[in-house]
């Protein structure tokens, strides 16, 4: 190579990168919205491209759903039910396994012939709206790993969840309400918690916010003293006049004016938060739609259609007041509470699709009575799949991150479409196999941002959701 | 998986390029016939980008290591050739006659057997095999590249960071200007910058105090230094008593506690594993201190450097250079990672990193995979400075002892010596450990360049050396020198063999003529004092980082460093008796105009024209909170304290509570480096003000402004607490203004303009009118989740699970079971609850009002309450929201509960609701006045039970007010429940008792109960104990029967079942067995023998601590039970009781100690009643206006910055 093969990469991308980070420095103090107004002016960053999805709810099924028993139909595996195969049920781990065939009957449904099994019957009515990609396969064979690597592309801690970038490429519509949210299973959070939905080395502006659908909305919206409203009005009236004197001495300090701001921001998020999660101004039949009014099931560790049914209203309301990023976890905690199906596949089903089934179902259809699922994306998945063959005693199943699936609907997407396939057992990804980071660039994409010039400096790098390895949107997903 | 992607990736390049390789191929096997043929770069780049993955992914499970079914291995050319059980697997040049081919294509064998390789795969082999099966000629031969190997050449080594810094100062230095505004002064003048006068006094120590030590001033030590500072010369200070304060602030352990912060930010500490399940680090609190301490006794930097690199390899190796390389073992490991062998490099690849931003100034990590894209470091260099670092042991959990690969003894040589001696003495002293690096061996496993980064795809093996770039021909004598003879110089080498490698890479780093350590560790220095390193990327000097903005200061502050011995404190004084530091931050001291073309020019202020103000990090604002509030514990070092979490953040957990732990009120109240930094959770109030990244190094802290923030800061318990505890003590200044005037001196250590006086004392006013009194309305809210991991649930205080009023009011947890997968979930019906603790009561009439915000699922009011457990009994009026149904609960003693009558009814938000509760022959309750009840049931009036009024709560919050309580009966008055306040309540413990869990409850001066609970204790600390005997009376509850007793040499107690060290002697009553069992934080049982024992009998135990020996009598007995030989005593000398699950009634607890002729018995006299200060309305008043200014002042930009 040539004596200046550094020097020229120093005068190219360099340069640019010297030029974004002390842009990115020279910003932290503001606001998101104008960051990304001006970012997005900026050449190395490219306008938007043209789409249709504003917002996006990511309907997170934490554990890893089975792929087998949900919407890759698989004649073979049914055929050859208790048959023993050699198959990779860890890295490089080649065992014995008795095939387990899906014990649901599976059709296929509407006008485009979508395959979904009676697991899910009300969903299964809304086929032609759904874009299945069957192919997947990501990195790990661990819970921990594998859900940062679907939230954040790496199978390491530290690194902005998808929904950190969004909102960091697209900036927030409304300053009154965090643009990116998420609800947690009232089971718990998914491991490993709270990165799962960090900024990781971007600012704490774009992470995450909990919303809780029980108790206080946010963390500390309510002050822990119960002043009531117009004392706390009081109290910011105050805050700002004591704060002139410093305020006079850097009159020039545009950090320091937007810090009080925030303040008034939190003032605000304390009436544009409960109402958001205040259900009571929706009529009977909306309800009904999501599943509020179901039954209890018997099961000692269901939650029943409600909770998720809340979440996925609430996931509405949020959109419809300009969050750009809402993620909701069904199941939390561990094994059976959520789609961690080692302890019985059946059992599995019996408990999370009901509660799951009317919600989504009910969310795609008020959707798309508002008119807003022409703009909202909505993405279904978990951190893996599951294995054909059967663990333990009790007609388990062990994850599989070597072939699995994931839908999306709504802006943007050719709805009807499956895509890709696993091998005859549903094992692995065979044919248009693709990785979680094409995944996420096809989200990026529906959502107007080219995964490839969505980038922030950082350690050396300019980083990306995709990561450093190549990745391309899945294009026969978008209409 | 990897090569999967590799697969992909090549795909399309690969069937473009097939023909031109095969006919390359052809051309090379005509002109060797017979021997090996030689190989091209674009056969063996085919090889590599797709033969050897798809092999790797495919055959090596079974074909490769030790692993070789059929005997065959396909790891290199010559095995294929040879083959297996079944004959040579290739015939090069002919697919059609080669097994493996034959295999793939399931002719005869099938392989691989799982399932058939798609027809694209099958291609490539087949290729391959056509081509002769091009493979690199074997170890030692390098990889062929995609394109020619990197070349480093003079011109790269001209970059400004790679050349050693010289030190120039300008003639204006030589008459006594300040070296580094000297060298500023040239650059005022090339920009036309005037720069700022310099700040007040009183501005400098304030600026002094945080920037050394992240905490303010006092008010009197502001005013006393103000004056030693002041100079008689206006604009000018005097020096002498400048240099005294830096002094006095640099002898300080929070000076060390401070920038021990910074530097515990590059190297990624953390204390817990990160990943699935964010496993606890033992002793990593070690390495904090060490890095305090080396702070704190200014140890040279260089020394520091080393010994975190190689402290175990050091000649003088020693306790406290092996906990610095605790430095190793502090960033995230993945126990279950996906890929082993990439994990492995994984880990290597995160030291790298950290030293490389830590300590070099290089992104390292960027040449993993290939060359580095904008500075010279070849891939090779990467694999070199790797090759450093192979032999350390990967993580695991850290265990006491020495096979342990992650720890290494505390002590001296010989102590370690004697003790690991094959016949070393029972008698000694046990070793104590610290987290630390540890050497497989002398030769560590060879390091091979790794193609792409890959594990899969080891290329040519290379050897410790030093990156190109940084070696200079000058230099290269002594680089030499460094590697040759690499060894361990540990006078315990021979014990914990390592290869040494890494102390002659730590010798090259910190060699005087290094261009970059100095340069690195001096920016940032700077970096801290200014907001921004004279390189603003502090962590990466290279090309793409940025240039400095005054080469000239780094380099001569760089070398002013080493020749002061690379002493911090030195170059702190350095940096602050400068012009630039002292200069104001503000313009009201500039003049407009100069101020306003300065503004234009440099309006970040980088060129020093004025001294940068910046927000404080997160850790010293809430360290200021604390110092303002006089709550700070300011304890040195040690074992981590765990802050509050709320019910909100605990919920985010997969299990909420795992590896959180309870923390005295006061340990919460230390300095936020000592709180727990576990990857996987955060201390909201510190997260929100842009605390740490644990998972990589942090090299600058962003400083973002989010209105979540302000919710935290404004509202937070944190907040409220510290203001709490502000106002109470401004209570004591005489009036209003003098209460302001003492909490501005607190807070921001000044009094208040005129103005401010008028608007904190409006703020003050509004609050009193308005904010409704404790005494007038309450509230209570749950600050739990509704799963809880068990093992902390159980360390939770009880008061810890329902939000309330402070006094008169007695918490407990409420039922929690399930315990599915570790996991309680709470009963929301028998959920946390609060006992009233006035009067009892059995028949009169309740009446009162409820407010339930939206999210409340359910309100319980209780009569005739008492504690049946973890439950309650007695009688429960449920407001049912969920169900839009009222209840009439009556629950007995023991668990059976009945609804005795319900009702629907339709609740309203946030509205009040009026009750009133008639209590007697028949029961009646009245909603909003109504004169008919909505429910009426009749009891008998046996049934009726007395005990404690109560709330509970489950879901949100609810708010309580015109609680009356009026006994039936002709002399009734009705007694208001929230005002009234009996003179003295009962103290939970009485001094000398310390409780560690549980519930335990006063039954007379000597007897005492404890209600069911997993691992509480109950300490007595009035009589410790070393030699001598404990004995106690003891019965266990039916029902309720399963182990518990006394405890011995109890040390280090804490909350929770296995929190403690020390020995148990227990009742163990359905195996009808007696138990000694030792507690190292994890139980041990010694001993257990059968007994004659029972449920709800009396039994007396005692214990008998005597010459290394424990013996245990039951009931008086002639003989021991247990007589149990104790060769490794543990230490510590408190006594007290414990219980596993059992309900449990003591009597007669006596100690009585060798040293003492009469034993002594404990009681609980001092429990009887805790004297409350009278009701003053006023006082409430005034509290409740202090605390909302406090909390106000908490926020204010003044109080988060330093100017």
């Amino acid at each position: 190579m040539s004596d200046n093969r550094w020097d020229r990469s120093r005068s190219g991308l360099a340069e640019q990168l010297l030029a974004r980070r002390r842009f990115v420095f020279g910003s932290s103090a503001g606001f998101a919205g104008l960051a990304t107004a001006s970012l997005l002016a900026q050449d190395s960053h490219g306008p938007l491209l043209p789409h249709r999805a504003k917002h996006c709810i990511f309907l997170y099924m934490y554990g890893g759903p089975s792929q087998m028993d949900l919407f890759d139909y698989k004649p073979e595996l049914q055929k050859r039910d208790g048959q023993a195969v050699q198959i990779e049920l860890r890295r490089r781990e080649v065992r014995e396994g008795r095939l387990l065939g899906s014990r649901r009957r599976f059709r296929q449904h509407g006008d485009s012939g979508l395959w979904c099994s009676d697991a899910l019957p009300r969903l299964s009515q809304h086929m032609d709206k759904l874009a299945v990609v069957k192919s997947l396969w990501q990195d790990s064979f661990a819970h921990g790993s594998a859900n940062l690597q679907m939230n954040c592309g790496r199978i390491v801690q530290g690194y902005p969840s998808l929904g950190s970038w969004l909102n960091y490429g697209l900036g927030r519509e409304n300053q009154n309400l965090p643009g990116y949210v998420v609800m947690l299973d009232p089971r718990g959070g998914p491991i490993p918690g709270a990165p799962n939905w960090s900024a990781g080395f971007m600012e704490a502006q774009h992470q995450g916010t909990v919303f809780r659908t029980s108790g206080q909305a946010v963390l500390d919206l309510q002050p822990h003293t119960q002043d009531p409203p117009e004392l706390q009005r009081r109290q910011l009236q105050t805050l700002q006049s004591l704060d002139q004197t410093f305020q006079d001495r850097h009159p020039e300090s545009a950090e320091l004016r937007a810090r009080m701001a925030s303040y008034e921001l939190a003032f605000q998020l304390q009436a544009s938060a409960p109402e958001a999660l205040d259900l009571s101004t929706e009529t009977r039949q909306t309800l009904e739609m999501y599943g509020l009014f179901d039954s209890y099931p018997a099961h000692r560790l269901a939650a029943g259609p409600a909770v998720f049914g809340r979440q996925c209203l609430i996931a509405r309301r949020l959109i419809e007041r300009g969050v750009r990023f809402v993620q909701i976890y069904s199941g939390g905690g561990h094994q059976q509470q959520n789609w961690d199906a080692h302890f019985g596949v059946e059992e599995n089903l019996t408990i999370h699709c009901p509660e799951v089934d009317r919600p989504m179902a009910g969310l795609l259809q008020d959707l798309e009575q508002r008119g807003l699922l022409d703009e909202t994306l909505i993405v279904w998945g978990g951190e893996f799949g599951r294995q054909p063959v059967s663990q333990g005693d009790q007609g388990g199943r062990d994850h599989n991150p070597k072939g699995f699936t994931c839908w999306l609907a709504g802006g943007g997407v050719r709805g009807g479409t499956s895509y890709g396939e696993t091998d005859e057992l549903g094992a692995e990804a065979t044919t248009d196999r693709r990785h979680v980071r094409d995944f996420h660039a096809t989200i990026l994409r529906l959502m107007g941002l080219d995964h490839n010039r969505l980038t922030w400096f950082y350690g050396g790098l300019n980083q990306k959701l995709t990561g450093v390895q190549e990745a391309h949107a899945i294009d026969e997903l978008t209409a | 998986m990897s090569v999967n992607r590799l697969l992909f990736l090549f795909l399309s390049a690969w069937l473009l390029s097939l023909p031109a390789v095969a006919a390359s191929a052809a051309q090379d096997a005509e002109a060797s016939p017979g021997s090996p043929p030689h190989f091209t770069d674009s056969h063996l780049q085919f090889f590599e980008s797709q033969v050897r993955p798809l092999l790797v992914e495919h055959c090596w499970e079974c074909h490769a290591g030790a692993k070789l079914k059929g005997s065959l291995s396909l790891e290199s050319r010559a095995a294929l050739l040879a083959g297996g059980d079944s004959g040579p697997a290739i015939v090069p040049g002919d697919p059609a006659s080669s097994l493996l081919i034959r295999a793939i294509h399931y002719d005869g064998l099938e392989m691989p057997p799982t399932q058939k390789l798609s027809p694209a795969k099958i291609q490539v082999l087949q290729h391959w095999v056509q081509q002769q099966a091009p493979w690199p000629a074997e170890s030692g031969t390098p990889i062929v590249r995609k394109s020619a190997p990197a070349v480093v050449t003079e011109s790269d080594r001209q970059h400004w960071a790679f050349r050693p810094p010289l030190a120039i100062l300008p003639p204006a230095a030589a008459a006594g200007v300040h070296p580094i505004d000297a060298l500023l002064q040239q650059q005022y003048a090339a920009q036309q910058l005037t720069p700022l006068p310099q700040a007040e006094p009183r501005v400098l120590v304030r600026r002094a105090f945080l920037s050394l030590t992240g905490l303010p001033p006092t008010f009197a030590e502001l005013n006393a230094w103000e004056r030693r500072i002041t100079d008689t010369v206006p604009g000018q200070l005097n020096e002498v008593g400048f240099a005294a304060m830096l002094d006095d602030l640099l002898a300080r352990p929070a000076y060390a506690e401070h920038w021990a912060r910074h530097w515990l930010d590059v190297v990624r500490f953390g204390q817990s594993n990160g990943y699935e399940r964010d496993g606890y680090k033992p002793y990593s609190w070690r390495y904090r201190d060490y890095v305090v301490q080396a702070i704190l006794q200014d140890k040279p930097w260089d020394r520091f450097l080393l010994e975190q690199l190689a402290g175990d390899e050091l000649p003088d190796s020693s306790a406290e250079t092996r906990t610095a390389t605790g430095f190793y073992r502090i960033g995230v490991w993945d126990d279950e990672a996906d890929d082993r062998r990439q994990a492995e490099f994984d880990d290597l690849d995160d030291v790298l990193v950290t030293v490389g931003a830590s300590m070099l100034g290089l992104t390292i990590g960027c040449a993993r995979c290939h060359d580095h894209k904008f500075d010279p470091l070849p891939q090779e260099d990467y694999y070199r400075l790797l090759s450093f670092f192979r032999g350390i042991r990967r993580y695991e959990e850290p265990q006491d002892k020495p096979e342990s690969g992650t720890v290494l003894p505390l002590q001296d040589a010989d102590r370690v010596r004697q003790a690991l001696q094959p016949a070393a003495d029972p008698a000694a002293q046990p070793l104590t450990w610290t987290l630390a690096v540890r050497e497989a061996g002398l030769v560590p496993a060879e390091t091979r360049v790794l193609i792409r980064g890959q594990a899969a795809s080891p290329g040519s093996v290379v050897q410790p050396a030093f990156p190109q770039v940084l070696c200079r021909s000058e230099t290269s004598a002594a680089d030499q020198l460094l590697l040759t003879d690499m060894r361990s110089q540990s006078p315990i080498a021979d014990l914990f063999p390592s290869s040494g490698r890494r102390l002659a890479f730590a010798r090259w780093l910190v060699r005087r003529d290094h261009p970059l350590t100095a340069r690195v560790a001096v920016n940032r220095v700077w970096h801290f004092h200014f907001g921004r390193g004279l390189v603003g990327s502090t962590g990466d000097f290279g090309r793409a980082g940025e240039a400095p903005v005054h080469q000239p200061l780094l380099d001569w502050l760089s070398v002013d460093f080493m020749e002061r011995g690379w002493s911090l404190k030195s170059l702190q004084r350095q940096i602050l008796t400068s012009a630039a530091w002292r200069r104001s931050s503000g313009t009201d001291a500039g003049q407009p105009l100069q101020v306003e073309q300065a503004e234009q020019r440099d309006p970040a202020g980088r060129l020093l024209w004025k001294f940068p103000f910046r927000r404080l990090e997160a850790e010293s604002i809430r360290d200021r909170m604390l110092f303002s509030s006089g709550e700070l514990n300011t304890t040195v070092g040690g074992p981590e304290m765990y802050p509050q979490l709320s019910g909100e953040v605990l919920a985010g957990q997969s299990k909420p509570g795992l590896g959180w732990r309870s923390s005295t009120a006061a340990e919460q109240c230390r300095r936020s480096l000592y709180a727990i930094v576990k990857r996987g959770v955060r201390d909201p109030v510190l997260e929100a003000l842009d605390y740490t990244n644990t998972a990589s190094p942090l090299t600058e802290r962003p400083v973002t402004t989010v209105a979540t923030q302000a919710l935290i800061l404004l509202h937070g318990r944190f907040t409220a607490d510290r203001a709490a505890a502000l106002a109470q003590q401004a209570l004591n200044a005489a009036d209003s203004a003098a209460q302001i005037r003492w909490i501005y001196e607190r807070v921001l250590q000044r009094h208040p303009s005129a103005a401010e006086l008028t608007a904190a004392s409006e703020l003050m006013s509004a609050w009193e009118q308005q904010l409704p009194l404790p005494s007038q309305q309450v509230s209570f809210r749950p600050d739990v989740p509704e799963s809880l991991y068990s093992a902390f649930r159980q360390q939770l205080p009880q008061q810890a699970f329902l939000l309330g009023p402070a006094e008169m009011w007695q918490y407990r947890s409420g039922v929690w079971g399930g315990g599915y997968e570790g996991i309680d979930v709470v009963d929301k019906r028998l959920g946390p609850h609060a006992f009233w603790l006035g009067p009892q009561v059995t028949t009169g009439v309740l009446t009162g009002q409820l407010r339930p915000d939206s999210s409340v699922e359910s309100v319980t009011i209780l009569a005739g309450a008492a504690a049946d457990g973890a439950a309650w009994s007695g009688l429960g009026l449920t407001f049912d929201r969920l169900r839009s149904r009222i209840q009439l609960r009556l629950r007995r003693p023991g668990g059976s509960e009945q609804v005795s009558g319900e009702a629907n009814w339709i609740p309203v938000d946030s509205q009040w609701q009026s009750f009133r509760w008639e209590i007697g022959p028949e029961i009646k309750v009245f909603l909003e006045h109504n004169s008919n009840p909505i429910l009426a049931v009749p009891i008998s009036s046996e049934s009726l039970p007395t005990g404690r009024l109560g709330v509970a709560v489950w879901g949100g919050r609810v708010d309580l007010r015109q609680l009356q309580w009026a006994d039936s009966g002709p002399a009734a008055v009705a007694t208001d429940i929230l005002a009234a306040r009996q003179s003295a309540v009962e103290a939970p413990l009485p001094t000398g008792w310390s409780q560690f869990g549980g519930d335990w409850q006063r039954l007379s001066d000597t007897s005492w109960r404890v209600a069911a609970d997993r691992g509480s204790k109950l300490l007595w600390e009035q009589q410790p104990l070393s030699e001598g005997e404990v004995s106690v009376e003891m019965r266990m509850t039916g029902g309720r029967a399963e182990i518990g007793g006394l405890l011995l040499c109890v040390s280090e107690p804490r909350v929770g079942a296995d929190n403690w060290f020390g020995y148990e002697v227990s009742l163990n009553i359905p195996a009808k067995a007696v138990l000694v069992g030792d507690h190292r934080n994890n139980f041990r049982l010694l001993s257990q023998q059968p007994a004659d024992l029972g449920a709800d009998r009396w039994h007396h135990l005692k214990a008998v601590l005597s010459g290394g020996r424990l013996q245990v009598y039951l009931d008086h007995g002639q003989q021991p039970v247990i007589d149990e030989p104790l060769p490794d005593r543990l230490p510590g000398r408190l006594a007290g009781l414990r219980t596993w699950g059992s309900e449990i009634e003591f009597r007669n607890f006596r100690l009585q100690s060798a040293e003492q002729s009469e034993p002594v018995l404990a009681d609980w006299s001092g429990a009887q009643l805790r004297q409350l200060p009278a009701v003053d309305q006023s006082q409430q008043r005034r509290l409740a206006g202090l605390a909302a200014l406090c909390r106000t002042m908490f926020s204010l930009n003044e109080f988060a910055y330093l100017e």
